[in-house]
């Protein structure tokens, strides 16, 4: 039995397109479609889930008979920065900013294998600095600054 | 004629006035310092320092605007020249003559001429916009919702097939943003769309968020573990480098006009944007250029041609959206909606009812590009610095940046979290090899889109087509259909298109 060869960045692309499209043309059934006089908020985007899901039968067709390999992702990174971004939010409403600041520079460090205590405190210090500089200082945001009441 | 020294000195008067020339001053500024970090484009700069324009009164914040769009265009051809390292793909044309100059130790003189020629390709596609504008904008009254129609879903299809080896993957990320910009409540009937039933949704994913996320987060971690090139750090660029010859300012005179109106004209095309000028004036100076065997080894016509060229279309890629209110490229699209948060709606109806906002925002263009000319010659050598902090040091800035940028606009700890959701998804999408920027484009253009679809049944009743009936229409569509059939007869051009040009 031959098997028949799949460029996968393609491949996996237009399945992701096409499952975009199949949900988005599922849901937007739901909506009112209207009448071709006057349409409801469903029709334009039926119609775009509908041409979405040809679009990503069109990508896997073209990925088939290609070979290729997929690039390999930076888990590591897209998760650090993901966890430095939610610290940052957990943090800023109820401490300020200087505490945001100086967690989400301090995880943001261990995207990489270059983790070196000593000077990740002075950059994070330093960035807590400039930040209050530009932020507060220079375009006066209403954001607080330090709160240590809880 | 009168008239139109009469607006100009009223634009004038408005950017001229200290506080918002401290802020055009500011925004070029931040903009190059953002622009010139590698692989950081105008698009990413735009969306991280938009917040700091929301607390700025609006024609300030535009003008502030103003300067970062150039201030990032030039810090990107920086960072190709010194590092060949494009942040766009128009500014990877530089990189064919910049780099190998930068190599042969003549990196000040690439840059200097790089200056000069954005400098003059920004003079004179400003003119453009001056003179082409209000026509325009007359033109445009006459338009109906169906031209409209057309002219998006061409500004649309263009923008992807004539750039980038994958038209299908560009053209699922433009309806992907059409989607993405209906999400929330719908305007016409109340219905809420795509909002998965969470309330955070009911008015849509804000602007900001989208572009901070897609361009920016995403960018930063797909760039987190690369580090700069080791030789940049032995250069030494000093002020007396930087002067070109008198045989270099002789040889790139000719180019920079060439470039700047070809630039200025390719420009005002939808979709075509500032890629394709760098592209087409590159290629003109391989066909006419005295010197065309020379180039790619390093000389000044190589550098001078794309850089005014593409200059001068970005500036002129600004009239379609700020007249018509139908941006042609994604960067355009940025700059309307940035626009339209500070409460101007681009259309025809801007330059008739806020004459001092469009003359000011020409004004300030020319200011803005003086500012560049003045303050970049001497501070190269900061520059350059900046593109010695290795990656690793820059990258926890970046991410504090935007963090602080978003919250600042909504003080919404959930903006936060959403723009790392966002990131993430960019950049699983650019491991898919997906292009971001159409998406962008589709974002702005949805809402837009679909109402003059639906008014546009509404008038004709039901009936399609109107669609091309009337010949304007009708012209416009064909052109569309076009450019959606051109990448099955232009392949081996596109190839080799692609092979010049990385993807952004």
């Amino acid at each position: 039995m031959r098997s028949i060869r799949l460029e996968p960045t393609d491949a996996i692309g237009g399945v992701l397109v096409t499952l975009i499209g199949l949900v988005t043309a599922g849901i937007s059934s739901q909506y009112p479609i209207g009448r071709i006089s006057n349409i409801g908020p469903g029709a334009f985007p039926l119609a775009l889930g509908i041409i979405m899901v040809l679009l990503g039968l069109g990508i896997i067709a073209g990925s088939v008979g290609r070979t290729g390999s997929i690039r390999q992702p930076n888990w590591r990174a897209a998760g650090v920065v993901m966890l430095s971004l939610t610290c940052f939010a957990l943090l800023i409403g109820s401490f300020g900013l200087v505490p945001a600041t100086l967690a989400s520079a301090f995880i943001a460090r261990f995207a990489d294998n270059r983790f070196h205590f000593g000077r990740v405190f002075i950059l994070a210090c330093s960035l807590a600095l400039l930040c209050w500089l530009i932020f507060i200082a220079l375009l006066g945001l209403p954001i607080p600054v330090l709160e240590l009441s809880l | 004629m009168m008239e139109f020294i009469g607006h100009a000195g009223q634009g004038f008067a408005t950017a001229l006035s200290p506080q918002t020339l401290l802020f055009c001053f500011l925004g070029v500024t931040a903009g190059t310092f953002i622009g010139v970090l590698p692989g950081i484009g105008p698009l990413a700069t735009i969306a991280m320092l938009l917040p700091l324009t929301f607390y700025l009164d609006p024609t300030t914040a535009i003008i502030m605007l103003a300067g970062i769009y150039y201030g990032s265009q030039y810090g990107g051809s920086t960072a190709s020249i010194l590092l060949n390292l494009p942040g766009t793909a128009g500014a990877s044309v530089t990189c064919l003559d910049g780099y190998p100059m930068a190599r042969a130790g003549r990196a000040g003189v690439a840059l200097c001429i790089t200056t000069i020629a954005s400098f003059a390709g920004g003079c004179f596609a400003i003119v453009v916009m001056a003179v082409l504008s209000p026509a325009l904008s007359k033109f445009a009254l006459v338009m109906t919702s169906a031209d409209y129609f057309a002219l998006m879903l061409l500004g649309m299809v263009a923008a992807v097939t004539l750039i980038g080896d994958a038209p299908l993957k560009g053209l699922a990320m433009v309806v992907f943003g059409l989607l993405v910009g209906l999400m929330g409540t719908d305007t016409i009937s109340g219905q809420i769309r795509f909002a998965f039933g969470a309330p955070y949704l009911y008015d849509g994913l804000p602007l900001v968020l989208v572009a901070m996320g897609m361009f920016g987060a995403s960018e930063v971690i797909a760039s987190i573990g690369s580090d700069s090139a080791e030789w940049l750090a032995k250069q030494k660029i000093t002020f007396r480098s930087l002067m070109p010859t008198r045989d270099d300012m002789r040889r790139s005179h000719a180019p920079i006009w060439r470039g700047s109106i070809l630039g200025s004209f390719v420009g005002v095309l939808p979709g075509a944007g500032s890629t394709i000028a760098a592209f087409m004036a590159y290629a003109v100076e391989k066909r006419v250029g005295p010197n065309r065997e020379k180039l790619g080894s390093g000389i000044v016509e190589g550098v001078a041609a794309p850089e005014s060229a593409n200059n001068a279309a970005s500036q002129t890629a600004l009239i379609p959206a700020l007249t018509l209110g139908v941006p042609g490229d994604a960067t355009s699209a940025l700059m309307l909606g940035a626009l339209l948060i500070h409460g101007i709606a681009p259309g025809p109806t801007l330059i008739p009812q806020h004459p001092d906002i469009f003359w000011g925002l020409l004004a300030s263009f020319w200011i803005g590009n003086l500012i560049l000319l003045i303050l970049n010659l001497p501070l190269v050598g900061l520059w350059v610095s900046m593109l010695k902090i290795p990656y690793h040091i820059l990258y926890p800035g970046i991410l504090v940046f935007i963090a602080i940028g978003i919250y600042s606009v909504n003080s919404s700890y959930v903006d936060v979290i959403m723009v790392g959701v966002l990131g993430v998804l960019g950049y699983a999408l650019s491991l898919l090899k997906f292009p971001i920027a159409p998406l962008l484009l589709g974002y702005i253009l949805g809402p837009l889109m679909e109402a003059n679809l639906r008014r546009s049944l509404l008038i004709s009743g039901g009936d399609v087509s109107i669609f091309w009936q009337q010949p304007l229409t009708l012209t416009i569509m064909l052109l569309a259909l076009l450019l959606l059939l051109l990448p099955l007869a232009t392949k081996g051009w596109r190839r080799r298109l692609s092979k010049e040009l990385p993807q952004d």
